[in-house]
């Protein structure tokens, strides 16, 4: 357990405003928070290791980066599903599927991980990448939950977050303050990504801790036993 | 353009996870339990529940 005592800060924003925030962040998104992002994504779409003929799901698919990659890696015997909240993310997310060729091999839907409305059992692997952060403290386990859900057994849940340090360094303090003094615009935070993951009753498989912005994260890969 | 096949074969509702008919015309999803109507917009289903609207006020307005 870390020094804070396993605290996570509360997501204090509701839905209809990470909503709007979204949808409106679409147009930008690519030009900010995402070029620090790749690298991680790409990183955690790697442990996640995505075959050919795979049915794949990714949750908080943003402006649709991730989605080209794991069509790319299902081939055409496989098949891409996305979910987002966002109506703006799902527009770009669109334009650029449909710029690579790719639109038919994907299927995008606007929900809430909350309540994935997809089969239970269906899918090979799941991918959510900067979105579990997002979610608040209660809502954590109920995600991961439907993540299990959906997953077939043996099927591997991949998540890329930012993770509390052990102690908390000085970014890590800095950020949460952000967090709490502009909760509708520095909307996530930093969690217990593995130990979460862990929780929810999935395998951890493998578990790596890197850096971004002078802050802990985390790629894990878990697998519903 | 549509929802594809592939999709509404695993799409349930959100709040009862029960099965939903598609009306392709109307570009609507709906579940018949909860008497709730999902729209399809962009030919993406939009699956929040604060987003859809019930049978009754559907018909009745």
């Amino acid at each position: 357990m870390s020094q804070d005592n396993g605290f996570v800060s509360r997501v204090t924003r509701s839905k209809a405003e990470a909503k709007a925030s979204y949808d409106k962040l679409s147009r930008w998104y690519d030009l900010l928070p995402d070029h620090s992002e790749r690298k991680h994504r790409e990183a955690g779409l790697e442990k996640l290791g995505v075959r050919p003929g795979e049915n794949v799901l990714e949750i908080g698919f943003g402006t649709g980066h991730a989605l080209l990659a794991l069509t790319r890696a299902v081939g055409e015997s496989g098949r891409v599903y996305g979910i987002d909240i966002s109506e703006g993310m799902r527009d770009r997310a669109k334009s650029r599927l449909e710029e690579a060729g790719l639109s038919q091999r994907v299927d995008l839907t606007c929900g809430d991980a909350n309540e994935l409305p997809y089969d239970a059992d269906f899918f090979d692997a799941v991918f959510i990448s900067f979105t579990l952060e997002l979610f608040d403290t209660p809502e954590i386990p109920v995600v991961l939950g439907e993540c299990r859900r959906v997953l077939r057994n043996g099927g591997r849940l991949g998540v890329v977050a930012m993770t509390k340090g052990e102690p908390p360094g000085v970014m890590e303090r800095l950020y949460e303050w952000a967090h709490r003094r502009w909760p509708k615009y520095a909307d996530c935070r930093p969690i217990y990504a593995s130990r979460s993951v862990e929780e929810a009753g999935f395998q951890l498989r493998e578990v790596a801790r890197l850096s971004m912005w002078c802050m802990p994260l985390e790629i894990v890969l878990g697998e519903k036993v | 353009m549509s929802v594809s096949r592939d999709l509404l074969d695993i799409l349930v509702c959100p709040k009862c996870r029960g099965e939903l008919d598609y009306h392709e015309a109307e570009k609507q999803l709906i579940c018949l339990a909860c008497q709730l109507v999902y729209p399809v917009e962009k030919d993406v289903p939009i699956m929040l529940i604060d987003q859809s609207h019930t049978l009754d006020e559907q018909y009745s307005g």
